[in-house]
């Protein structure tokens, strides 16, 4: 097994990330930020954020392209930060519209703003009998009260840097915990090392999306037996010996493990979403978990990644050699 | 990137060496999965051919006969055919084996096998295979407007790595082999991972019992890897003819020709995979006859590793 | 060019084309026909992202060259389904959320069809088997393949279809919902356009000539011939950056293309622009340099000595230490009963996204400079790219196109630049597609590591000092290398309380390839030394590696390695949580070995062997588990 931690979003220094919001005709909803999908669901995660915040269903939420000239600044896509970072810009930008749109409908319906609710497209008043749908709601805000329920938002990390001395300060303000335990099969005949099962356990804040959490895991774990057992970048005299993917070996559907993940949620309450991240920390436990649960398979211990078939035969027979009393060649 | 003028697709051996004697600057292709992967930075580089001659729709070539004692297919044969046919999955059971260990499905539609023999790469799949089934190439040539036929037995087929007797205008048109009926078989290899992957070391045994299911009847043995030319380890055949199936005489057998290992680099590793795969491809060809315990080895080994000498 | 004629099928539509001769069908579908959903992710035929049907084969069109195509039926991932009419397994991966950047989906798609059809009851080891030529970088395969298990069952009639449908949600809430990707069907009908598959009119192609030399000045560059191949437009160098020519993502160090010199093999030193591709390449051909070979560093302990400096202005090789002192390690190490002292290391490793970098530049109708990339923080771009092209930073426009994975690699803008330079000389739309070969060897890879680390602990098994170095290789230019050794500073010692701690992480500039941002960001290497040794102490004191790590893991109010009083920690419950869920079998860690106790449970998969689908048990149960 292994255990890891990390910090989310940017390190040592300060984060920020802005958005922009509206509540749209038929009670859609456009959201625009900097945002950079990469493949990790982040844009899901944003309609999912929106669509809560503002009641409507994730599938009417539009969100707008990734464009300096366009969209709000957010920062980048990396170190974990995008849920984080812009996951929370978009609930404040949210919040904001809908308090413009809800301060209407207060006035509509004469009622406190405070008891009003919208959820999957409806919005009501707690404890009345008023109720309408979100389309007519955005007709009603714009057309007999003039107001766009536009908003935005804003969300901050504060990170300090690092002494230089003793690297004391507050790089993050957020941290998650993870561990993974794995099992391996050798094949003493060649050195093969097949990787059967991966458990991982990871708090992520609020799971926004879980089934999203859990890609991340597994594509994470694969990367990481890729670099544990048969991914190498090699130069020499500073030319690149293994240019092609013939050569600089990946994983492949045969190679790869089956991972059960446990997502654990100790929600980070300077959030607004209690939201943290896993796209990074996912795969910081993997190859010492697997170095480890080779070493408990058959005795020998890799530190020298990756662990190939060479390798694992050649400390196989040197254990067998030291244990016979013999020298090392 | 593969640069070419002209893609010619001849109908028969007749347009084709006809069209020999018109071009010059020609590259002879099969299947092309080893040309396009070749012409790129790091190896070929940019290279530009003239003129592209494609052999696959010859109609001489187009030959797939499976007799009582010998099958004889055409070179251009893809590996995913070797895989399917039922007649081939029945009844030379190596063939679907070295098939499923070559490259990957959509790879195995293009790639053919004379294309592979004709590379003669040291890693190659295919060779090991066919030697095991006592292959002899097809070829045909055409001297003095005269198509003419020579048939050369595998192993001499292969000179060298990436060379082989193909001279003039030759073309390798078909594979004859033994029909292993009743022949179990194995095909053992290790690269860096499991698919897709070049082989490190190769391993490819087919053997026959004998009516007890307790003795060596035939029994042929291939490698490929760990030497410039893949060939038969003739002395562990003629060791383990007619002697009775045991631990004993494997394991005694798999320490006659550790010395066929030429290769330049990670000899001490090719060396031992290759004594273990001698053993286990021994071990599961006869398997549906008898059962022999392959943890028995791991113990015996030490033992080796003490007193005799690999 | 030469062309030839042919004559086939796509997609039901009967076509009858001049083509270039040396087309292969992928380039033909892309090209030609502007079916983009096939990728080209390698060109090797390694990847699968070009897999089509040909007469009802699943082919890799990358391999096969167009001639070869003639007079058949071929069948690409657009004739799969459309985004508002998925074919069954197109929705099953649109349920389990198959897809991430997308990149290898349509291949993925292909290939799963094509197993389906070959075999409507295909168990799951021969699935993986059939799709091993298909190879995807971010999901892991395990979504792709309950895809294809799910799609199996509902076309059998096993499923409900309705099962294609719905997702799971809390009552009340869209958060915690697993809300089916919104950009899957894009995704998985192949239709989503990342930056190679996008055309503009009059577009140029640009191609880059690239040192061979890890070390040396260059002498003389001569564009004379190359300028001559008709069809070229420009050729760019570092003399036509009007501003400030450096970028990177922590310090500002590479220039655009090679200035005076190069510093590794593969460093961009001129590009060409011209109406063709097979021009451009031409062109590069042509260049004709000499080069004046400098001695060159390859081992970061050796550039360490500074005996030659990579860049002279900085006056060390050092590209950043990061120091952490917390306590008194000498005074830790005379309280512990087990001192355990190893060596580890790590290798380079590639990113390996799918989508190797691909980008559009023009200039747009009010003078705005805009460049289309898969970057993956088009922020930092803009900025840069205001200071090299002296530009208002509005007159800079970054769209960031789709990304077909990232990890880190998209960082550093090591092509933009390039585009900007010819789309601004030649007034023309200019796109660049790099070859999986030139991504591999120019662009950053992550950080190899070396680490000495030194531990204490009580027979307790409680931490009683740590004392790690870790030297990282960071290659020709500085890129992240100063985060990353932060961040494996920060991390390294992992989430326990250790009172004396003495980290050290050292960047280092050699000639090897630049080593940048990728996914885990040092924290990996470093944490891979601390919980491999963990284990090896584990051992020694006859502890459960659970148990050592619980006695020493950080609760809330405890400091963190910088001195941060962490307001919780959660590292406890995931430790339990974990035992749980893997059964785990208590023990030191040297004790399960040969035969484990829990093996046949439903979380782990069979040992896989090739052969699945040839229906016989070919794999004896040979090595340990």
């Amino acid at each position: 097994m292994a255990a890891a931690w990390y910090g989310i979003a940017r390190t040592a220094a300060m984060d920020q990330a802005g958005a922009w919001a509206e509540i749209d005709d038929g009670g859609t909803a456009k959201v625009l930020t900097g945002v950079t999908e990469i493949g990790e669901g982040i844009l899901t995660v944003l309609a999912q954020v929106a669509a809560d915040e503002l009641g409507i269903k994730p599938e009417q939420v539009t969100i707008g392209d990734n464009d300096t000239s366009r969209s709000p600044e957010a920062a980048h896509a990396g170190a974990t930060r995008q849920t984080y970072m812009i996951g929370n810009a978009v609930a404040m930008a949210c919040r904001n519209a809908k308090d413009r749109l809800f301060s209407e409908i207060a006035k509509e319906w004469n009622v406190e703003k405070e008891i009003l609710q919208a959820h999957d497209g409806e919005i009501w008043a707690n404890g009345t009998n008023y109720k309408m749908p979100m389309s007519d709601a955005v007709k009603i805000c714009k057309k007999k009260y003039g107001v766009v329920p536009v908003g935005s938002g804003n969300y901050t990390s504060h990170h300090t840097g690092l002494d230089p001395v003793d690297g004391s300060g507050k790089p993050w303000q957020a941290y998650v915990f993870g561990g993974q335990v794995a099992e391996v099969e050798v094949d003493t005949a060649t050195g093969e090392v097949q990787i059967l099962g991966i458990w991982a356990c990871h708090d992520v804040g609020k799971a926004i999306n879980p089934k999203g959490v859990e890609g991340q895991i597994e594509g994470g774990v694969v990367q990481a037996v890729g670099q544990a057992l048969m991914e190498d970048y090699q130069q020499v005299e500073g030319h690149t010996t293994t240019g092609s993917f013939a050569k600089y070996i990946l994983p492949t559907s045969l190679d790869v493990p089956k991972v059960t993940s446990k997502i654990v949620e100790d929600l980070d309450p300077l959030s607004p979403l209690g939201a943290k991240g896993i796209g990074e920390p996912a795969m910081v436990p993997t190859a010492p978990a697997i170095m480890n649960a080779i070493y408990d398979a058959i005795g020998v211990r890799i530190q020298s990644l990756p662990a190939t078939p060479e390798k694992i035969l050649r400390a196989l027979d040197e254990k067998k050699r030291k244990s016979n009393g013999k020298s090392i060649n | 990137m593969l640069r070419y003028d002209n893609y010619f697709i001849p109908k028969n051996l007749a347009e084709y060496f006809d069209l020999l004697l018109e071009v010059k600057n020609y590259r002879i292709v099969a299947g092309c999965t080893d040309i396009l992967p070749w012409a790129r930075e790091g190896r070929a580089g940019d290279v530009h051919i003239e003129n592209i001659i494609d052999i696959t729709n010859i109609k001489e070539l187009d030959l797939f006969d499976i007799k009582k004692e010998k099958i004889t297919i055409s070179a251009t044969t893809t590996f995913q055919k070797l895989f399917t046919d039922p007649q081939i999955r029945k009844d030379i059971k190596i063939l679907p084996q070295v098939a499923v260990w070559f490259a990957d499905d959509q790879i195995r539609e293009q790639a053919t096998i004379g294309g592979n023999l004709v590379n003669a790469s040291p890693a190659g799949d295919g060779a090991p295979a066919f030697l095991t089934l006592n292959a002899s190439v097809i070829i045909n040539g055409r001297k003095d407007k005269q198509i003419y036929e020579r048939k050369v037995t595998l192993d001499k087929f292969i000179l060298g790595r990436n060379k082989v007797d193909l001279q003039g205008n030759e073309i390798l048109t078909a594979i004859e082999m033994d029909n292993t009926s009743g022949y179990g078989a194995s095909f053992e290899k290790v690269g860096h991972r499991r698919s897709l992957v070049i082989s490190t070391v190769c391993v490819s045994c087919v053997a026959k019992t004998d009516a007890s299911g307790k003795i060596f009847e035939d029994i042929r043995i291939a490698v490929a890897g760990v030497r410039e030319v893949p060939c038969r380890l003739s002395k562990t055949e003629l060791f383990l003819k007619g002697k009775n199936i045991n631990e004993d005489n494997i394991l005694a057998a798999s320490m006659l020709e550790l010395d066929v290992i030429n290769s330049r680099s990670r000899k001490e590793y090719r060396k031992e995979v290759l004594q273990n795969f001698i053993i286990r491809a021994i071990i599961k060809s006869v398997s549906e006859r008898i059962t022999i315990q392959e943890n028995y080895f791991d113990l015996t080994k030490e033992k080796q590793l003490e007193g005799l000498s690999v | 060019m030469y062309k030839l004629k042919i004559n086939l099928e796509v997609n039901g539509r009967k076509i009858n084309k001049e083509v270039n001769s040396h087309y292969r069908l992928l380039d033909f579908l892309r090209e030609d026909l502007d079916l983009t959903g096939s990728k080209e992710g390698c060109g090797a035929g390694e990847c699968g992202t070009c897999s089509v049907f040909v007469d009802g084969k699943l082919v890799k069109s990358c391999l096969m060259p167009v001639a070869k195509a003639s007079g058949k039926k071929i069948e690409t991932i657009e004739y799969q389904g459309t985004p508002d009419n998925l074919s069954t397994l197109q929705k099953a991966f649109y349920q389990t959320g198959a897809s991430q950047c997308g990149f290898c989906i349509p291949g993925m798609v292909m290939a799963a069809t094509s197993t389906l059809r070959n075999n409507p009851d295909a168990n799951i080891e021969e699935i993986k088997e059939e799709m091993g030529g298909n190879i995807c970088r971010c999901t892991g395969y395990q979504k792709i393949f309950d895809a294809v298990e799910l799609a199996r069952d509902v076309i059998s009639g096993k499923l409900d279809p309705k099962l294609l449908e719905q997702y799971s949600k809390p009552k009340d809430s869209y958060l915690g919902a697993n809300v089916k990707r919104i950009d899957a069907p894009s995704k998985v009908t192949g239709r989503l356009k990342y930056a190679a598959d996008m055309k503009m009119p009059n577009m140029l192609h640009m191609q880059v000539f690239r040192s061979t030399k890890p070390h040396a000045k260059i002498k003389k560059l001569d564009l004379t011939k190359a300028k001559q191949v008709p069809g070229v437009e420009t050729i760019v160098t570092c003399d036509d950056v009007p501003g400030i020519d450096n970028f990177g993502v922590f310090i500002e160090d590479q220039p655009v293309l090679a200035r005076d010199k190069v510093r590794y093999v593969g460093e961009a030193i001129a590009a060409v622009a011209a109406d063709t591709l097979e021009a451009a390449k031409e062109a590069i051909s042509k260049i004709e340099i000499e080069y004046e070979d400098l001695p060159a560093l390859f081992d970061s302990e050796e550039a360490l000595k500074d005996k030659i400096l990579i860049h002279e202005h900085y006056k060390t090789n050092l590209v950043k230490h990061i120091p952490i002192r917390k306590g008194n390690v000498e005074e830790g190490f005379a309280k512990a009963d087990l001192i355990v002292e190893e060596k580890f290391s790590t290798q380079a490793v590639e990113h390996a996204y799918l989508e190797p970098m691909a980008g559009v530049g023009y200039v747009d109708s009010d003078g705005t400079l805009v460049i289309i990339s898969p970057s993956q923080n088009i922020t930092h771009h803009r900025h840069m790219m205001a200071k090299i092209m002296n530009l208002p930073i509005h007159k800079v426009r970054f769209i960031m196109s789709p990304v077909g994975g990232g990890f880190g690699g998209k960082e550093d803008m090591i092509y933009q630049g390039m585009l900007a330079l010819c789309a601004m000389k030649t007034r023309l739309p200019v796109k660049y597609v790099m070859t999986r070969e030139e991504d591999i060897i120019s662009t950053a890879k992550r950080h190899p590591s070396r680490t000495n680390y030194k531990i204490g602990l009580t027979k307790e098994g409680k931490i009683t000092a740590v004392q790690i170095k870790m030297i990282a290789d960071g290659g020709a230019y500085g890129c992240s290398t100063e985060g990353v050794m932060r961040k494996a500073a920060i991390l390294g010692a992992g989430p326990y309380r250790i009172d004396n701690l003495q980290m050290d992480t050292i960047g280092v500039y050699t000639n090897n390839t630049p080593s940048g941002a990728f996914r885990s960001f040092g924290a990996l290497q470093t944490e891979f030394a601390t919980e491999s040794i963990l284990d090896i102490c584990a051992e020694k004191l006859n502890m459960d590696p659970f148990e050592l790590r619980r006695k020493n893991m950080f609760v809330a109010g405890d400091l963190t390695h910088t001195k941060q009083k962490l307001n919780s920690a959660s590292i406890g419950t995931v430790l339990n949580e974990l035992e749980t869920l893997a059964n785990w079998e208590k023990g030191a860690p040297n004790s399960r070995g040969q035969i484990r106790k829990d093996l046949n449970s439903n979380d782990n998969r069979d040992s896989c062997f090739l052969g699945a689908r040839l229906n016989d048990k070919l794999r004896l149960s040979g090595g340990i588990k």
